[in-house]
């Protein structure tokens, strides 16, 4: 789109040649950071929820997951809920950064870093729960493949265990990914350090980087071969994820619909986190000439992309139990729609689709407090989701003497709440300490003549 | 996981070979617990023997042939012991009374032996003294009571049908002529003798055979409900209604009772009504089967029910049985008992004999003498052995206070119970299971009771405490035994009680009495006092004495499936009426009187009735069963003790109450069939196997099945506390029952549909399915649960991780999760009562049934090393052998010619939830209609 | 501006990154390998007893029956330790002065039990039956050795799972003739002699490798 339609920014355009504003403005942050006083409130904040995750994590293992509320029937129910919930929306972050990388749309380049960030301590925070809700934690390691003297491997045909290499090898590829991409950064920001340790520290991350061509030619194949990798895994893992629940035959989990249905609900509560995160950091850091509206423009529209997506999915589902008129498939769409947890159903109706209709009007999108809210409501409705889809398939299948309702116990809040900790400071960090902002993407691609919007 | 090395070696220790005193190496046992870890790490202890006792294999069990006793009469069983230690209990197999099955309260006596609260010390005025200091007193006392002819000693004790009770009284008696001995127990069958009484002259027992009756009609009677005849007459019942099934002869069984029981579930046609009006429509019935005549008017529905009842009973003469229940008045008894007499019942369906139980001189009456002797202060010394009238006294009788006239009074009892707290002496009376005694099976068949293990604590026996209060100190309990049967068979004892001890039991049950029916007695119409409040036992905790059984706590109720707490059960009309919810406290009055408990809305209950279970709110410091529940008998009057009326009101508090099963209300038809009589005999359509993606296993024999006949259940629970002692399965408390992590491997499902008057309700067993196509397998990441070429499903604790994704995918939830560690901190006495050939689950780990793994196993290795297949019938489930009515079946089903393919081929074979697909292996024969057949 | 690092600086980092990638490699062999050792399975590594009992004099020199002491073992899955009577039997005749014997005579006249240190234990969610692999000829020595020549007794294989399952994997090859399971020195029998004895004893048997994989034979 024509620079001229997008908001007004606060400098010129810089020109070609003139790469220093860009990484300057980039690389100031870690090296003189300007917000310190609110950055140590929230930094402080976020530890105390990451000490309040360690010591629930400790009370688990210490008496067991019976602390939990969890019973037979619902014995999967915040824990997983909240594990499929992270995952989620850290697919977002690869989707933005590798797949836009992959079909060259520059904007892009404003958002991957701090998105590409956030796909891994999301990843974190979802890889812990299926830990967590072990019976016997400290024998997780027997879903790996290893030459055990037992004599005996996993068992293949199950879901969890192609979970466990699916989560393993997502963390893996988006480290690679966001740390290759990184580089050449953490060597501008080596290069811009005044004190001895910071040069030493960013020296050292940057691998020697000094920018020469081999350096440029290994680290583009690099980058675009993880790129290329890290794609395809947002559709498997989250499919994957799906079949944890679809592969049982428990009527409203046994369906085909659940991977794509999985999958779009991921991207869209991921984007919302996205959407969030950028609207509150060009805020907070003046990035508004980097994060340009048109940004948070398109960030609203695949946002309401994957939310029509999403509501498709849960259209669907009601469908085919009314189409397919099965006793225990309607027994469940009851429960959902007017059961005891039917607050979860139609808050996930709610504060999914509700608020995402005014994404249809530009004022909206661009406006970073509107989207901000809206995308809030977003992760909040597809936290609902995730829990409803747990707990209201359980709590009443198969024999009816085997009903019972559920409760999270205070434990499951406070691990959960936490887990909020576990993902906010390890990002404050991030945001402390590395340049947040691909500045030498941006550079290349205005090299190339196009502005920040299109870069 | 633990136990086994632990125990073994621990347990190997021990002297003599046949009966080893368990608490001495308990402690060690506990420690080496304590070493290993949940992970099994192998004790690294061995203790051999000093001297190998003769024919013991170390690590196989041990079986004796013994009784328990409940109600006063034996439950004969076959108890099994592994190195001394006592783990579990069968029925006695050639025993006509059980046919080698039991009951509930049966197969929970094995914990009653090792309850940690049990009392282990003689102690004086509650402060702990010694048996020399005891028997000393007693010689003192002996000498008094010498110079007065026993005037003023009264015996006090619960029923009894001990012989050798019965012998050491008469000593007793003959040396003091004016002691006097009385009886207490609070579930008494006073009604029926007195009944018998009336109707035909002189107190008789009666001895139903159901197994010969084609038309019972119960008047508030329920034959098939919990109590001491339950093994007898279930076991009796199955059989006609096998004989129905396979077509010869029939089976009708109708009920009138005020609350819903066993029996009016298994009934073809069940009539609520209240206790008083029951009354009077058995004069109904009576007058339209021609015997006197009534003057009642019926409703529509009654007219329609004493039609029918009628009708069947006189198209069966000599086959009918009409039986109205203990607890209703004993005219309403006697009336029956002429009913069936006219019907052509005695000596074929019911048998008359002189009374099993031994009967106290003032009869009925016993106990209120005692308390109005004591009283007017004629008693000196008042010996109370193994009953608790302090707890169970009824609100007219002050016993309690009454006992400080007498002079001395010696308590005896297994807990240092309500009673103990009012004696001077406490006595610990030992556990039948580990002493030596006799008595009468509900049949009249004498037991030998024999120890299993040496008494766990410094305790005596009944008899052996008469001898000391005799001034004979010392006497051994077995040589009592056997100075009883000595006098009994006289030359040939030696040879008699060398076959007798082995087999259990001495095979003459009492001769048949000749009765001749009397005048017929008349019926006085009680007047209406407002709500009646009728006392019943509680499944759980009976009349209190089991009431310390943490097996039994936790076994859900009849109906309610409520656990570790009794409630006042009240019709839904009532409810509605008094705006009474499930778990508020009500106050039920009655005169002065008043009691509060926890109510319970209980469909199918008559309107005006308002039902109280006995047995709970004990005051047993150091219990379980301390403080749970509330304590029904201060509403109770010793004049009528099954019935009073009064009025009930809501008190503003609510209770928390814990059931097994949140929801029973379902259409039956999705899980409990029904089909028409003749599908027992028709053979069904091979059924086409639905296609799957995996390849089908391999169906090479023996391939594991089972087959449930809801025909047949009565409900009994039986089984579940079989599994539960046989596979080690814990007990968990009301707090984890509330939330939903019961452990019961086999559970007995409750469902009711219809209107709430008068709903329609079946008991269905679920054990694991077992299934061929089971999802639990499918979902185990680490092949914790896996199937077995013998098509068992096969769960692997110490390979499990803890996912739980088995029962995420587990369309019949039997699986049980460790949520917490429940064994760990088990006492070393319960520790005592596993199954060494169990594995005890550790925390973080899922169990359920194995069909019994263990005994498969046993039976397996057996028949490879004899070079044959395993027989049909070899190898018993747990549940299966403790049925009494026989309703499971277990075998191979790849072979045609089994018991359970038998059963398999009928029409009425079905499986539940066939829509999951996953072909279980364990499958249900469908409740058969009674009518026209 | 000045450089942050020296020249080799890059060669450091690389050398360093060797490393780490070493030691990642060299740990998870040296666990397994740890897994595997003598040193956790305790294979060959004998432990001290209450009396110094020698297998090797009263098996190999004297050649006393196993099933004279350990007599379970046809009979349970337990074989059983040999009580102090048994040692007496003989030992009330012969040494009866010896001062390593003193533990065995006052455990009679005090009538307290040895407590020996087991040294081929299971743990406890193993359900292992001697009776059974007695009964179908598989050898004392396929799993705890030749005990015949240890002067101390210690564990002769390394009972993992994977032992177990080998056997029952392939038990033909294992099977030896009923009447010669106490035999110890097989180095008579050729490789010929086990394949044919092997396979008629599977027959005789009717032994079925995939049913003897069973997780419920040994875990309940």
């Amino acid at each position: 789109m024509p620079a001229a339609a997008a908001a007004p920014r606060k400098k010129p355009a810089p020109t070609k040649t003139n790469f220093a504003p860009v990484t300057a403005e980039v690389t100031r942050i870690p090296l003189d950071f300007p917000q310190r006083r609110n950055w140590w409130i929230f930094f402080v904040a976020s530890s105390a929820l990451l000490g309040l995750y360690v010591l629930s994590m400790v009370v688990l293992f210490w008496n067991g997951v019976g602390m939990w509320g969890v019973n037979i029937p619902v014995n999967w129910a915040m824990a997983i809920a909240m594990y499929i919930w992270w995952l989620g929306i850290g697919h977002a972050g690869t989707l933005i950064s590798a797949l836009l990388l992959l079909l060259g749309q520059h904007w892009r380049n404003s958002l991957n870093r701090f998105a590409e960030a956030m796909t891994l301590f999301a990843v974190v925070c979802a890889g812990m729960y299926p830990i967590l809700h072990l019976g016997r934690p400290e024998r997780v390691f027997w879903m790996a493949p290893y030459p055990s003297t037992l004599g005996v491997w996993p068992q293949f045909r199950s879901p969890l265990a192609w979970d466990f290499f699916a989560v393993a090898t997502y963390l893996i590829v988006s480290v690679l990914f966001w740390y290759i991409g990184a580089i050449p950064d953490f060597a501008a920001t080596r290069d811009r350090s005044r004190t001895r340790p910071a040069q030493l520290f960013y020296g050292l991350i940057s691998l020697g980087w000094r920018g020469a061509s081999r350096h440029w030619l290994r680290w583009r194949q690099a980058y675009r071969l993880s790129a290329a990798i890290a794609v395809p895994l947002v559709v498997s893992v989250h499919s994957e994820i799906s079949l944890l629940l679809a592969a049982g035959p428990v009527p409203g989990w046994n369906s085909t619909v659940f991977p794509p249905y999985f999958v779009f609900g991921a991207a869209f509560s991921g984007f919302a986190v996205v959407a969030m995160i950028a609207t509150v950091l060009r805020r907070a850091f003046a990035l508004e000439n980097l994060v340009t509206p048109r940004h948070l423009d398109l960030l609203g529209q695949l946002t309401l992309l994957t939310g029509m997506l999403t509501a498709y999915g849960y259209f669907a589902e009601v469908f085919s139990a009314l189409y397919g008129n099965d006793k225990a498939d309607l027994l469940v769409l009851h429960d959902r729609l007017w059961g005891t947890y039917a607050w979860s159903y139609w808050g996930a109706w709610f504060f999914n689709f509700a608020p995402l209709q005014l994404l249809w009007i530009k004022r909206f999108r661009i406006n970073p407090v509107w989207l901000f809210l809206i995308s809030l409501s977003a992760a909040t409705g597809m936290w609902m989701e995730r829990f409803m889809l747990l707990v209201t398939t359980l709590y009443r299948t198969g024999l009816v003497s085997s009903f019972h309702s559920y409760t999270p116990s205070v434990w499951e809040w406070t691990q959960y709440i936490g887990s909020i900790g576990l993902f906010m400071t390890p990002f404050l960090l991030f945001v402390r300490f590395l340049p947040m902002i691909s500045a030498f993407e941006i550079n290349e691609a205005r090299d190339e003549g196009k502005t920040v919007d299109e870069a | 996981m633990r136990t086994r090395a632990e125990f073994e070696t621990a347990f190997e220790a021990l002297g003599d070979a046949a009966r080893r005193d368990v608490l001495k190496v308990m402690g060690a046992a506990l420690a080496m617990s304590g070493l290993s870890a949940c992970e099994g790490e192998p004790d690294p202890r061995a203790i051999p023997y000093v001297t190998a006792p003769e024919n013991l294999i170390p690590g196989k069990p041990r079986f004796y042939a013994t009784a328990v006793t409940f109600g006063g009469y034996a439950q004969p069983v076959i108890g099994t012991t592994y190195d001394g230690r006592p783990t579990k209990l069968e029925g006695l197999p050639n025993h006509p009374m059980s046919g080698g099955t039991t009951d509930a309260f049966t197969q929970g006596q094995v914990l009653d032996l090792y309850d940690p609260a049990r009392s282990q010390t003689v102690r004086r005025d509650g402060r702990p003294a010694s048996w020399a200091l005891f028997e000393a007193a007693m010689v003192d006392n002996a000498r008094r009571l010498d110079a007065r002819q026993g005037e003023g000693l009264r015996l006090l004790t619960g029923a009894t049908s001990s012989p050798t009770f019965a012998r050491e009284l008469k000593a007793l008696t003959d040396r003091w002529p004016m002691a006097r001995w009385h009886v207490f127990e609070p579930v008494h069958e006073d009604g029926a003798l007195e009944a018998t009484r009336i109707a035909f002259g002189r107190p008789l027992s009666m001895r139903l055979q159901l197994d010969k009756a084609e038309a019972v009609v119960c008047l508030d009677a329920d034959l098939l409900g919990p109590g001491p005849h339950q093994t007898a007459r279930g076991q009796a019942w199955a059989k006609a209604r096998l004989a129905f099934q396979q077509g010869s002869g029939r089976s009708h069984l109708l009920v009138i009772e005020p609350a819903p029981t066993q029996t009016g579930v298994m009934a073809q046609d069940r009539l609520a009504a209240g206790h008083a009006r029951i009354g009077q429509l058995t004069q109904a019935l009576a007058a339209a089967c021609g015997l006197g005549h009534a003057t009642v008017a019926l409703s529509p529905r009654e007219t329609d029910w004493i039609g029918k009842a009628a009708a069947l009973l006189q198209a069966a003469p000599g086959k009918a049985l009409v039986v109205a229940g203990p607890q209703q008045p004993p005219e309403v008894q006697a009336l029956a008992l002429q009913l069936s007499a006219r019907l052509g019942a005695i000596g074929q369906t019911l048998i008359l004999t002189e009374p099993v139980l031994l009967q106290p001189p003032d009869g009925p009456t016993s106990f209120a003498a005692l308390t109005r002797d004591l009283l007017a202060g004629k008693v000196d010394t008042l010996a109370i052995f193994g009953c608790n009238p302090v707890y169970g006294c009824p609100a007219d009788l002050a016993f309690a206070p009454a006992l400080a006239k007498a002079r001395t009074v010696v308590h005896a009892g297994l807990h240092l119970d309500e009673t103990a707290a009012f004696a001077q002496w406490h006595a610990p009376l030992s556990h039948a299971l580990e002493s030596w005694g006799d008595a009468r099976a509900v049949d009249g068949r004498p037991s030998l009771i024999q120890p299993l293990v040496r008494p766990l604590y410094d305790t005596r026996t009944i008899p052996v405490l008469l001898e000391a209060l005799q001034g004979r100190p010392g006497a051994a309990d077995r040589d009592l035994v056997m100075q009883t049967w000595r006098l009994a068979w006289g030359d040939g004892f030696d040879d008699r009680w060398k076959t007798t001890l082995p087999k259990g039991f001495v095979d003459e049950p009492l001769p048949a009495a000749d009765a001749q029916a009397g005048a017929l007695p008349a019926i006085a119409v009680p007047p209406d006092g407002g709500l009646e409040i009728l006392f019943r036992p509680d499944a759980s905790a009976w009349d209190g004495a089991f009431a310390n059984n943490a097996w039994l706590q936790e076994l859900p109720k009849p109906f309610s499936t409520l656990t570790w707490d009794n409630v006042v059960e009240i019709s839904p009309a009532l409810a509605k009426e008094k705006g009474v919810q499930n778990g508020d406290v009500v106050r039920v009055t009655s005169g002065q009187r008043a009691i509060e408990g926890p109510a319970w809305i209980m469909a199918g209950q008559d309107r005006g009735t308002v039902v109280v279970r006995l047995g709970y709110g004990r005051r047993l410091p150091g219990g379980l069963a301390d403080q749970i529940g509330y304590d029904a008998y201060p509403l109770r009057l010793s004049s009528s003790p099954w019935r009073v009326t009064g009025d009930l009101a809501r008190a503003g508090k609510r209770h928390k109450l814990a059931p097994v099963q949140p929801v029973t209300e379902a259409e039956l038809a999705d899980f409990v069939r029904t089909a028409p009589a003749d599908q027992a005999r028709t053979v069904k359509r091979a059924k086409t196997v639905s296609p799957s993606f995996y390849p089908d296993k391999p169906q090479a024999p023996p391939q594991w099945g089972m087959s449930i006949d809801l025909d047949l259940c009565i409900g009994c629970n039986a089984c579940v506390i079989a599994c539960q002692a046989e596979n080690n399965v814990p007990s968990v408390g009301k707090g984890q029952v509330l939330q939903g992590r019961h452990m019961h491997w086999l559970r007995v499902d409750q469902y009711r549909e219809g209107p709430d008057e008068a709903p329609d309700m079946a008991f269905q067993p679920t054990p694991c399915m077992h299934c061929e196509e089971a999802p639990c397998e499918l979902g185990c990441p680490v092949n914790a649960t896996s199937h077995s070429a013998e098509g068992l499903n096969q769960q692997v604790y110490n390979r499990c991780i803890g996912t739980r994704t088995c029962s995420s995918y587990c369309p019949y939830k039997v699986r049980r999760f460790n949520w917490f560690d429940y064994t760990g901190k088990d006492s070393p006495q319960v520790q005592a009562v596993r199954n060494p050939d169990v594995t005890v689950r550790s925390r973080g780990v899922m169990e359920k049934c194995s069909y019994c793994l263990q005994r498969i196993n046993e039976a397996r290795i057996k028949a490879e090393l004899e070079g044959r297949p395993i027989r049909d019938g070899e190898i018993k489930t747990a549940c299966q052998q403790a049925c009494p009515t026989q309703a499971i079946v277990f075998g191979d089903v790849s072979h045609p010619d089994t018991a359970v393919s038998r059963r398999k081929i009928q029409a009425r074979d079905y499986v539940t939830l066939e829509e999951a697909d996953t072909r279980p292996r364990t499958s249900y024969l469908a409740r058969l209609k009674s009518e026209g057949a | 501006m000045a450089q942050i690092f020296s020249p080799a600086a890059d060669t450091w980092l690389r050398v360093a990154t060797v490393v780490l990638a070493g030691g990642v490699v060299g740990g998870t062999l040296f666990a397994s390998g740890l897994a595997r050792s003598t040193y956790e399975t305790r294979q060959g590594w004998h432990v001290d007893q209450p009396v110094p009992f020698s297998h090797q004099h009263h098996v190999g020199d004297l050649g006393l029956d196993c099933r004279f002491c350990h007599a379970g073992v046809e009979k349970s899955w337990n074989a059983g330790f040999p009580a102090t009577h048994t040692c007496m039997t003989c030992h009330s005749q012969i040494w009866t002065g010896a001062q390593i014997l003193a533990p065995v005579r006052d455990s009679l006249a005090k009538d307290k039990p040895i407590t020996w240190t087991r040294v081929s234990g299971l743990p406890d969610y193993v359900y292992f039956n001697h009776q059974i692999h007695v009964g179908r000829g598989v050898p004392c020595v396929e799993c705890h050795g030749r005990i015949d020549k240890m002067p101390m007794t210690y564990r002769g294989e390394a009972f993992k799972m994977r032992f177990c399952l080998d056997c029952h994997r392939h038990p033909e090859g294992r099977l030896k003739p009923k009447d010669q399971v106490t035999r110890m020195d097989w180095s008579g029998w050729t490789a010929k002699d086990q394949a044919s004895f092997g396979k008629k004893a599977m027959q005789a048997y009717h032994l079925n490798p995939s049913r003897m994989t069973d997780c419920s034979l040994c875990h309940r």
